[in-house]
């Protein structure tokens, strides 16, 4: 059993499909929408896989109001004088509609290296890039 | 676009017909030349059975104001009675056979056209006296509740086993009672008759809040529960949301406002709860829109209260059963996205109470007991998914209470998951292995042993229930049975 964030605003509706797999996996998975709701809540608990849009709302916290309030958030936590260890980062994956190169980049600088575009992807998709991440995680 | 604006729309449409169809008929009548004899027959005719339509749409959805029927009546009674003049006259010089009656028709579609003007009189003065009368109310509601404030007024008698109103407080629920009954009598789709009611009320509730005075708040209570009524009655989920939207900005106020944290917890938890009774009353057909948008409004309200700086002392355990409320309903009409928020958040609501809280403000037990209740109702409906998340989400708090070295007395704890698993191991036998498995995992990724707690588990549910017991006993007889059979394999 694992602890799943998804910092998704269309989880609830329109990518609901994704969630079921999982959950049927015995893992747990708490969504939030919005990248303010995203921070405050990995402040609160330890997650064991955070899977994290890029084109969400900013919510409540301003300073999330960006083109990709998702980015933002990344952003956040890594420069918020957190000095965050390798093992945390390999947790977050970036699960994105976004191709734009200059941005995958931005990612990719702040030390993420899972990032997955959700086009044409089978429901079963995402539970089978949770296992990766928590299998790759237990060798480590 | 709302009723009225239909019905004034149809009129028009239906004279703008009645003129068409009256110069195609006496077109094709006179070969090529309009009479306008006949035109002007022609239209009159149609207009005459047209305008009974009005009539019959007036007469049909006009909702009487109160005070105000007279004035509105008059404004009818009196383009009525221009148009029965003109028609008068029209037949009369149609008798006296004169033949050119253009401009009577030219004024009969005037009189016609004008008694559209009705119309716009009756769309402002059902708002307007709408609005009279809620503001009228409230005034007088406000007057009686600062003369409460200021000690004039107060007869009633207040003790512990009976709290009676004085006159002034009796009058002030009169006037309540009275704005709901108009509320359910004359709010419909399509006017804004229920949200100027319910503005009213809310804002009265919200202003009378700040007076801070035991026979107020008493009062206030009351108040609260003739809300509650309206939410439960009212006729559709749009109407039940502004409601609760209007209720939730009432508890955020009070939660962001000082004062004793008794007072906020009786307010904020009694309108937690109206949220939820609204949202989940059997009476009512609700769907999974509104019970998400209730959970939503019950955890804003949880995180505002505790991600304070100094969070506010309410009684969590409250909220923990709204939410449990919320997710039972949404189990038992197969809301999965509701049952999966529902759970969510109890899990949230204990791990940041675990954070921000004294730990024997944590409402731990509570949410375990939830967590056991909610996942043996999805067990009974063979929801699997449900029964398992239940599980881990017990397994979770459990196992942070053992990291986290927490003074909490995790048989009591273990006590819930043990008597949900018995309950699914008797009920819902498909999942025995997932569970005889699960267990041994707890116990190697936990350290923690359900065999350790099983006589702990049996007093306390000795103390439940004999059913409880009895389930449970079978189950510590199964799962050895299970054991040993999967040794054998």
């Amino acid at each position: 059993m694992a602890r799943i964030l998804w910092i998704e605003d269309e989880a609830r509706d329109q990518l609901i499909e994704y969630v079921g797999p999982i959950m049927r996996n015995g893992h747990i998975i708490d969504i939030v929408e919005d990248a303010s709701e995203g921070y405050q809540r990995l402040k609160e608990a330890i997650f064991d896989v955070i899977i994290c849009d890029l084109l969400i709302k900013a919510g409540s916290d301003y300073s999330f109001d960006a083109q990709y309030p998702g980015l933002a958030l990344l952003k956040r936590l890594f420069n918020d004088g957190n000095d965050i260890p390798d093992h945390i980062k390999n947790r977050i994956m970036v699960f994105t509609a976004v191709v734009d190169a200059e941005i995958i980049q931005q990612i990719k600088d702040l030390g993420i290296k899972r990032i997955r575009t959700k086009k044409n992807m089978e429901k079963t998709k995402l539970r089978f890039f949770v296992e990766e991440i928590l299998t790759a995680n237990q060798m480590n | 676009m709302s009723n009225r604006y239909k019905e004034f729309f149809a009129i028009i449409a239906v004279l703008l017909f009645a003129l068409l169809i009256s110069i195609l008929v006496s077109h094709f009548n006179t070969n090529g030349e309009i009479n306008s004899v006949d035109f002007a027959q022609i239209l009159a005719e149609l207009l005459a059975v047209i305008f009974v339509l009005p009539q019959v749409i007036i007469q049909l959805t006009l909702r009487p104001q109160r005070g105000d029927i007279k004035s509105i009546f008059s404004g009818f009674i009196r383009f009525y009675l221009f148009y029965y003049i003109i028609a008068i006259i029209f037949l009369a010089c149609n008798i006296a056979g004169l033949s050119d009656i253009k401009y009577i028709t030219f004024f009969m579609f005037l009189s016609a056209l004008l008694l559209i003007f009705p119309y716009f009189y009756f769309l402002i003065q059902e708002y307007s006296t709408s609005a009279n009368f809620f503001n009228e109310n409230k005034n007088k509601m406000l007057k009686q509740i600062k003369a409460l404030e200021k000690g004039e007024n107060t007869n009633g008698s207040e003790n512990n086993n009976e709290l009676r109103f004085s006159i002034a407080e009796q009058k002030i629920l009169h006037l309540i009672e009275e704005c709901k009954e108009y509320v359910l009598t004359y709010g419909k789709e399509g006017n804004n008759i229920f949200s100027i009611g319910v503005d009213t009320l809310t804002e009265l509730v919200e202003t009378s809040y700040h007076y801070n005075k035991t026979t107020i708040d008493n009062l206030l209570i009351e108040i609260l529960e003739i809300i509650t009524d309206l939410g439960i009655k009212a006729e559709s989920d749009n109407f039940k949301s502004y409601l609760n939207k209007k209720l939730f900005q009432i508890a955020d106020s009070i939660l962001e406002s000082s004062g004793s944290d008794d007072r906020i917890n009786l307010f904020v938890t009694k309108i937690v709860m109206i949220i939820e009774k609204i949202s989940t009353h059997e009476t009512s057909v609700i769907s999974q829109e509104l019970l998400k948008e209730s959970i939503v409004l019950v955890q804003k309200t949880s995180r505002t209260s505790l991600r304070q700086a100094t969070p506010k002392l309410i009684e969590y355990h409250l909220l923990a059963e709204a939410f449990k409320r919320m997710g039972v309903y949404s189990i038992n009409k197969s809301f999965e996205n509701t049952t999966r928020d529902a759970l969510q958040n109890l899990g949230n609501l204990v791990e940041m109470s675990m954070r921000k809280l004294p730990i024997e403000d944590v409402p731990i037990y509570k949410i375990c007991d939830v967590l056991t209740e909610i996942g043996v109702i999805a067990s009974k409906k063979k929801q699997e998914v449900f029964v398992i998340q239940c599980i881990n989400r017990i397994i979770l708090i459990i196992a942070d209470i053992k990291t986290q070295n927490l003074k909490v007395d995790i048989n009591l704890c273990m006590a819930s998951l043990l008597e949900l698993i018995a309950n699914v191991w008797v009920f819902f036998d498909v999942m025995a292995d997932w569970m005889s498995l699960r267990l041994y995992k707890m116990s190697v990724e936990n350290s923690i042993d359900y065999k350790e707690y099983i006589d702990s588990t049996k007093e306390i549910l000795e103390a439940k229930s004999v059913i409880s017991t009895t389930i449970f006993n079978d189950f510590v007889d199964g799962i050895d049975g299970h054991s040993a059979e999967e040794n054998n394999h």
